[in-house]
């Protein structure tokens, strides 16, 4: 095996991984306003995984795109606008275009939730909406253009992936956020055992 | 319910994607050369076409042998 064919795994190894990474970011920031892991967690705890993701699908992304880079064939065809500048390559210029467009809304949305205290919320909350976007354009990018979409383990769970993201991404622009009292009715009643437990806060008050 | 803390989900996130990873690499490992693969260079389909033509020719130099006439 040549350098080309390994740094060529290498990219397809961290496009795969920086997918499933980014799915679990997407999952965790819809449950942020949709509740729908209200069973399995509190809120916080969400929101601080949902920002821990970030270390996870940044890197792996940065990863993709630095071994395409070193991939001789790759950068015989490719030139580093490219990497920016969509549907300008001399080949796969769509598929690659879309995977440039996600980056530069990625960089976008890193950047400005890094940003977040300095920013407006409301343009905030619309920047990082364009994250919907970015994934689906990821998502397309892969299609269109992942060496490994025509097998059918990986097809399959990528599909099933992006088909529960999308349905759950729907619900939330349908019904938007689910209030806190919506949420709390959700879940299920306390035991009355624990109901009649006084709270951690009712005992320090004691 | 307190629910699962965040260190709980943080490495169940971490152990999701390393199981992504190794996954993928097990599989990319095996399939390492994808005819079906659109987009890498070195196995694209050629675009350009070649064009047969005639093989041999005439030459302008100077025969090197002879034929008598009687």
């Amino acid at each position: 095996m040549n350098l080309d064919t390994f740094m060529w795994i290498l990219a397809r190894v961290s496009g795969l991984s920086a997918s499933a990474a980014l799915a679990i970011s997407l999952l965790t920031g819809l449950a942020l306003r949709s509740a729908v892991l209200d069973w399995l967690a509190t809120n916080r705890a969400v929101r601080a995984t949902h920002e821990f993701t970030a270390l996870l699908w940044i890197p792996l992304g940065v990863l993709h795109v630095i071994f395409l880079l070193l991939d001789s064939n790759v950068r015989g065809t490719l030139r580093l606008i490219d990497l920016v500048v969509p549907f300008q390559a001399g080949f796969g210029s769509l598929a690659l275009g879309l995977g440039s467009l996600s980056l530069d809304l990625f960089v976008l949305v890193a950047i400005t939730g890094w940003l977040r205290r300095r920013i407006n919320a409301v343009a905030w909350r619309w920047i990082h909406r364009l994250s919907y976007v970015a994934c689906a354009l990821v998502f397309l990018h892969a299609l269109l253009g992942g060496s490994d979409f025509s097998s059918p383990q990986v097809s399959a769970i990528t599909w099933s992936v992006a088909a529960v993201l999308a349905v759950l991404s729907l619900a939330r622009v349908a019904w938007g956020r689910l209030s806190a009292g919506e949420s709390r009715e959700l879940r299920p009643e306390p035991r009355a055992e624990l109901r009649s437990e006084p709270s951690r806060e009712a005992r320090t008050r004691r | 319910m307190r629910g699962v803390p965040a260190w709980a989900l943080k490495g169940s996130a971490v152990c999701l994607t390393v199981l992504a990873t190794v996954g993928s690499t097990a599989y990319v490992g095996d399939h390492v050369k994808d005819r079906s693969a659109p987009l890498h260079p070195s196995l694209r389909p050629e675009t350009e076409q070649v064009t047969l033509g005639p093989a041999v020719g005439t030459t302008t130099s100077k025969p090197v042998t002879e034929t008598n006439v009687s």
